[in-house]
């Protein structure tokens, strides 16, 4: 059998073909590739950032391994006319035989004009908004730092406002006597006067009946019941002025336990309620600190959703296995080193920073460093920051340090300025801050230095003293200083704020209050006595007064009544010979006619 | 459109009734055994693949060396992966395959996997036996399968749409 040529062993309309694909493929790839890129990295960006995301330029070089992107700007979801970040130019030098493995390795690379929060011309927002935003965890611990502070703070204001002398007793009480005296005088003073005018009416009409006395015989003897009657009432109005003395001293003793009674229910209102100075901490520093750590801890967690503690990886359902000739397995895509420099606006002051981010890799714990972003910044603020997130490990590892040296602070109000609030001057301050997250726990100290005067205002407190005392109190501190301890988990992260300013007002305060409350009391109990010292010496005289001239009135009227009685008979019963009628048997003697 | 329809059937037929001479016939089923064998996805399956329908071989035999070694490929499979990592961990031929694999394209061709290079090798170790019994096969046996075949109308029909393809009676 003959063999075939060579060129005859091939099918040529085969290869032709397929090597037109190719070169098209080829040629696809040469021009399409920039476009395609610049449509994927704008598309991916806005979906994942929920708004506008523009791209000038953007440059490969597959054979110089380069990628440069030009007028990179992102926009804020949340400010549409507002750059979340721009870059004049993004270039990253690539490593192509990685990219023939499949990896994305970029060994130097720089970002150029990076510039945060910048003006937009055009809205960044997209038409479909992303949803509203979670609060922060931290919200509900400073709510309820400062919801407490503000209960005290709105004690104090009602016990130095209130008016407690309409809850005292001895005035009541005194108030009671006042009108009860001159009802009782009254009232014995128509019975003696009644019993007078009585007494006389007996004795005329005594005398009258006396002219004829067996004619009116009758009439005699429903005069001495009147006369018994009289004498009775007499008796017990007597005796009731009498009593006068002993009531005094019981009215006295009344008086004397509803003092008592008011001293305790003054003790006990003008006690001044503790004031607890971490809370007062939190309540002057919580805000400022709850919107930095919401903030951080925001930014921690987004981190995480970004850069998970392990990918898992789905089973291999390849044939076989891949033997990467190569200590261990390599992540994905790996940028090993990018220069960072750019520009930001800090309180309307410009800011230039200088970085690096390095070994940030998609699978980092496959890669044996881990992922840091170093940063210094110059102008607003001069300062370090230092990012590092570890995935090597099991349990992943991320820290934040923050080192600003001299951060200039604006004048500042801390606290709520309606009630309670701590006026910080402008001034130099020092920031450090050291957070980390193992896991899920989260531990850091933040401490921050102010060289500043501090003013408290308490525009809800209208005693002036007080606000004297206060302002006192903190006339002495020339700095601020606060101690942020991070404990807790991201998802419930718990703070405790160390400051000079919360102890200082919280003793302060304390101290004013309470010599204010002292005061208060001892003039309210000596206002009270005084009034009582007062009122019962008077109603004492009057009592004294009444008391004598009743029972002179009185007397009068037993005098006479005593006459009237003794002319009716001592026995009770009228006899004919104290009225004064001859009795005829008494002057004959019967004897004459007894033999 | 015709041509879409009938071309799986053609080649099918090709293969028994065809004018491919028995050589290329064994050498297409060898061919489509290798590729049958290999994992596909990379560039040594991609290659032997291009030689088969490059070639002049017979393409019909080929498909059904493939479609019949797929199925007895990942029956091997086993036994693929314990040879290939033999060899890939063998420290002669490590720096060999490590070389390979460092160069531009190396990833792509699938020698770094056991499968791969298991199948590969039981692929070299059957090439031959297998072409001498398609071969065989093609010498003795087709020429009574196509004098039986050919007496069916729709077999003769169909050859003759092959024959007006070959023209380019399709376009």
């Amino acid at each position: 059998m003959k063999r075939p040529k060579l060129t005859a062993a091939f099918r040529w309309q085969y290869f032709v073909p397929r090597l037109i694909v190719v070169a098209g493929i080829w040629a696809a790839f040469h021009f399409g590739l920039d476009p395609l890129l610049r449509w994927t990295l704008v598309t991916t960006s806005e979906a994942a950032l929920g708004a506008k995301v523009e791209v000038a330029d953007l440059h490969t070089s597959i054979r110089g391994g380069e990628l440069v992107i030009t007028d990179f700007a992102a926009a804020n979801p949340s400010k549409p006319m507002r750059n979340l970040g721009e870059a004049a130019e993004m270039r990253l030098h690539l490593d192509v035989g990685q990219l023939l493995r499949k990896r994305v390795v970029v060994h130097d690379g720089s970002l150029r004009g990076l510039r945060f929060d910048s003006e937009r011309a055009a809205s960044g927002a997209l038409e479909t908004m992303p949803g509203s935003e979670e609060p922060s965890a931290l919200d509900p611990i400073m709510a309820a730092a400062s919801d407490k502070a503000l209960a005290w703070f709105d004690g104090l204001t009602g016990q130095l406002e209130q008016d407690l002398t309409a809850a005292l007793a001895t005035p009541k009480l005194l108030d009671d006597l006042q009108k009860r005296w001159p009802q009782q005088y009254e009232a014995l003073k128509g019975r003696a006067d009644k019993l007078g005018s009585k007494s006389k009416d007996i004795e005329s009409t005594f005398r009258e009946l006396k002219k004829n006395p067996l004619r009116n015989l009758d009439k005699l003897n429903q005069l001495q019941t009147e006369l018994d009657a009289t004498q009775k009432d007499l008796a017990s109005t007597l005796a009731e002025i009498k009593s006068l003395p002993d009531q005094a001293k019981a009215d006295h003793l009344a008086i004397d336990a509803a003092r008592k009674q008011d001293e305790q229910f003054l003790k006990d209102h003008l006690k001044p309620g503790a004031i607890d100075a971490d809370e007062l901490n939190r309540y002057l520093l919580g805000e400022t600190a709850s919107g930095y750590l919401s903030q951080t801890t925001y930014w921690m967690e987004q981190v995480r959703k970004f850069v998970p503690k392990k990918k898992i990886a789905p089973p291999a359902r390849s044939r076989g296995t891949n033997v990467l000739f190569m200590a261990r397995k390599q992540p994905t895509c790996l940028i090993e080193r990018v220069e960072l420099a750019g520009e930001a606006r800090l309180s309307g002051a410009p800011l230039t920073f200088t970085g690096e981010l390095t070994d940030a890799a998609s699978q980092p714990e496959l890669h044996d460093k881990p992922l840091r972003l170093r940063l210094r910044g110059e102008g607003a603020v001069n300062g370090n920051l230092l990012v590092e997130l570890d995935r090597r490990a099991d349990t992943p590892h991320d820290s934040l340090k923050i080192d600003v040296p001299k951060l200039p602070m604006n004048a500042r109000a801390l606290g709520n300025a309606d009630k309670l609030a701590v006026t910080v001057t402008p001034g130099d301050a020092s920031l450090k801050a050291d957070i980390r997250l193992d896991g899920n726990q989260l531990t850091g100290l933040i401490e921050f230095h102010q060289a500043s005067r501090l003013t408290a205002n308490t525009p809800a407190l209208h005693d002036d003293r007080i606000a004297a005392v206060l302002q006192q109190s903190l006339s002495g501190v020339d700095r601020l200083e606060a101690t942020l301890r991070l404990a807790g988990t991201l998802k419930r992260p718990d703070v405790k704020i160390d400051s000079n300013v919360g102890p200082q007002l919280a003793s302060s305060m304390s101290t004013a209050v309470s010599t204010y409350l002292t005061d208060r009391k001892e003039r309210l109990v000596a206002k009270v006595q005084g009034r009582i010292d007062e009122q019962m010496a008077k109603i004492d005289a009057q009592r004294q007064k009444a008391q004598d001239e009743l029972l002179a009135k009185l007397g009068e009227n037993q005098q006479l009544i005593s006459q009237v009685a003794a002319l009716m008979g001592s026995g009770g019963k009228p006899s004919l010979e104290s009225i004064g009628i001859p009795q005829i048997g008494k002057n004959f003697s019967l004897d004459k006619f007894k033999r | 459109m015709l041509n879409l329809f009938l071309r799986p059937l053609r080649i099918f037929f090709q293969a028994l009734i065809g004018n491919d001479t028995p050589r290329q016939t064994a050498w297409g089923f060898a061919l489509g055994m290798m590729v049958g064998l290999l994992p596909k996805g990379n560039l040594v399956a991609i290659a032997i693949a291009m030689l088969l329908f490059g070639s002049r071989s017979n393409r019909a035999a080929g498909i059904l060396g493939i479609g019949l070694f797929s199925y007895a490929g990942s029956g091997l499979d086993g036994f693929a992966h314990r040879l290939g990592s033999a060899v890939l961990m063998n420290p002669h031929l490590r720096p060999t395959f490590a070389w390979i694999y460092d160069q531009p394209i190396g990833p792509f061709s699938g020698l770094n996997n056991t499968a791969v290079i298991g199948q590969l090798l039981i692929g070299f170790y059957l090439v031959y036996p297998t072409y001498r019994a398609a071969y065989a096969v093609a010498k003795y046996v087709r020429p009574r399968v196509h004098v039986y075949l050919m007496k069916y109308r729709v077999i003769r029909w169909l050859r003759g749409a092959e024959v007006g393809v070959q023209w380019g009676l399709d376009k």
